[in-house]
């Protein structure tokens, strides 16, 4: 009898589709990219400098998308006027500008605009979110972006990939956030350096897709070029209820069984987790986190922005309110999610609790809103907490799920337990 | 393609999983570029700026760049004046964004060849043979730089190499 493999690959599968030919880790391949972003950081960079070295043909701008997320609306003339840059550059090209209207990694494939078996390429290093949706995609820099745009491909070095089999089901009080902090704190951050992340294993289909998100959003913190869920059929509704090109989903096909994968998580092991500063692998037990008072909770970012997160926040904080002088600030991922946390009481629960609302996008994750000052200390959902990552040098940021961030909230110190 | 210049050493505290952050602070992305060089390290050694200066060859260790995807990482270290980065390995984001802006970068994996880099020496580096001598020795060899990231380092950066010729790297 003939012995079963694994399949291959999902990123091989996805480059070697898109080349026509099979592919192997190492090579140097140019593909071309489906779809492309920038947001208000990268897009008015990637236009500057395709004026300045005269580059006026983009044969990528018509599967390019731009989206302001990180300094909407604008808090300086300077932001003001990086909009007005990316707006004249998008008017040149006819390329379409989302404003306002959440964080990229949301907002594609809400819209419909990430194909399962794909290539995409962002100009944010979390564009390897879109590999939740099986989309083989690569965050670059602003330059990279200008290049694609001008190119319409971008060249890359197949990467080997690192497979992680997922088994088991989470136990109550434990969050997709805190599997990934489960998952970073085994890998650690360079443990997938220049390498695909793909999940495999059957736990896969009973995980949300807000879930997945997560898992594909954290692959960078872990070096990763990209992060790969595969598609299965909850991933195919979702993706079809959105309007999405699913021609290319087979490619992209999950794999249940997930045979010799380099990492085992029994998910019924995962605990609460926190992630200390100032590393996002640096993570603890809940109950051996130092005890530390709270000046600031975040819930929001690409990382913990979405619907599922704020609604176990609002669990949490139902009738309550926040510790007195605490900030708790609720930065919707979309504007889809604010509808929503609006539409099913959510958004009221926090607002009452004492929550104040920031417009849907990046949020605090960057210390732009809710800047923390010397010495603070802040609960976040997000998936950064390097030195000085959302404001002073010297305040510190922990990392964790939506239920202890609301529990720090509450108490006004770092939790020792979940919520109840 | 040579670099020649005097060696800058990361200090051991902030020579692995040097995040783009910790080079340039979130608060910064949005001034002119010229200002950025001096707002480098902030977070964690403020007179960075005064330290390099005399330096163009940046000594780190592993994950040199990892996290955000922010090119002005890239541009506040050429605006210090390095034109070469030399570390055990990149965040792929940050080495893509230093190639495509016309910043050496060069990987010696082995971390005891990495020690014999110590700050303040001369060497001369060629990229593309991956051959560092330093004065007075020892010579060692790092990964030569693949050829297709040798032509974008060659052209000046990504744009001026797609500018002579859009199909350059296809």
């Amino acid at each position: 009898m003939q012995e079963k493999q694994a399949p291959d690959p999902l990123a091989e599968r996805i480059l070697g589709a898109r080349l026509g030919r099979p592919v192997r880790p190492g090579e140097i391949v140019a593909v071309e990219v489906d779809r492309i972003m920038a947001h208000d950081g990268s897009g008015p960079t990637a236009a500057r400098a395709l004026e300045r070295h005269g580059i006026g043909h983009l044969r990528g701008a018509e599967r390019a998308v731009i989206v302001f997320d990180h300094y909407y609306p604008p808090a300086s003339e300077r932001e003001a006027e990086l909009h007005s840059v990316a707006r004249a550059f998008a008017a040149q090209y006819g390329i379409p500008v989302l404003a306002g209207v959440g964080i990229s990694h949301q907002v594609l494939p809400e819209r419909g605009l990430l194909a399962p078996g794909t290539v995409f390429v962002g100009g944010d290093s979390h564009s390897c979110t879109a590999g939740a949706f099986g989309v083989l995609g690569i965050g670059l820099g602003a330059t990279d972006v200008a290049g694609v745009l001008a190119s319409g491909h971008v060249w890359l070095e197949v990467p080997e990939t690192v497979r992680i089999r997922l088994e088991g089901s989470l136990g109550p009080g434990v969050g997709g956030q805190d599997l990934i902090l489960h998952i970073l704190g085994l890998v650690g951050t360079s443990g997938a350096l220049g390498k695909a992340v793909e999940f495999v294993g059957p736990a896969i289909e009973g995980l949300e897709i807000a879930d997945r998100m997560k898992l594909a959003n954290h692959t960078v913190e872990m070096g990763a070029v990209a992060g790969l869920v595969g598609v299965d059929s909850r991933c195919l509704a979702w993706l079809e209820d959105r309007g999405a090109d699913v021609s290319q989903a087979d490619v992209a096909a999950h794999d249940p069984v997930g045979d010799g994968a380099d990492f085992e998580v029994h998910l019924d092991q995962v605990e609460p987790l926190i992630a200390l500063p100032s590393r996002p692998d640096q993570v603890a037990p809940l109950g051996t986190a130092p005890d530390a008072k709270v000046d600031q909770v975040f819930i929001g970012s690409c990382a913990g922005g979405r619907l599922e997160d704020l609604r176990v926040a609002a669990r949490v904080l139902d009738g309550e309110q926040i510790h007195p002088g605490l900030r708790l600030l609720i930065g919707p991922a979309s504007a889809e999610v604010l509808d929503a946390a609006m539409a099913d009481g959510t958004l009221g629960i926090l607002l009452k609790a004492g929550a104040t609302l920031l417009p849907p996008g990046c949020g605090a994750c960057l210390g732009r809103l809710g800047t923390l000052g010397a010495g603070e200390v802040a609960v976040a959902t997000q998936n950064r907490n390097f030195v000085g990552r959302a404001g002073s040098s010297s305040s510190r940021l922990y990392l964790a799920s939506p239920a202890t961030a609301a529990r720090a909230a509450l108490t006004g110190r770092i939790p020792r337990e979940t919520a109840s | 393609m040579k670099v020649t210049g005097r060696i800058f050493k990361l200090p051991p505290d902030h020579r692995d999983d040097v995040n783009t952050d910790v080079i340039i602070a979130g608060r910064h992305l949005r001034v002119p570029e010229d200002e950025l060089a001096r707002h480098a390290f902030e977070n964690v050694m403020p007179d960075f700026h005064e330290q390099i200066e005399g330096h163009s060859i940046l000594v780190a260790g592993r994950n040199m760049g990892c996290g955000s995807s922010r090119e002005q990482a890239p541009k506040a270290l050429l605006g210090c004046g390095i034109r070469l980065v030399i570390a055990e390995s990149f965040g792929n984001i940050f080495y893509r964004n230093a190639v495509n802006l016309g910043l050496g970068v060069l990987v010696l994996p082995d971390p005891s060849a990495l020690d014999r880099l110590e700050g303040g020496r001369e060497a001369t580096v060629d990229l593309a043979s991956g051959v560092v001598e330093i004065d007075g020795g020892p010579t060692l060899e790092a990964q030569p730089v693949a050829e297709h990231v040798m032509r974008i380092l060659s052209a000046g950066g990504l744009l001026p190499l797609l500018k002579k010729d859009p199909d350059a790297l296809l």
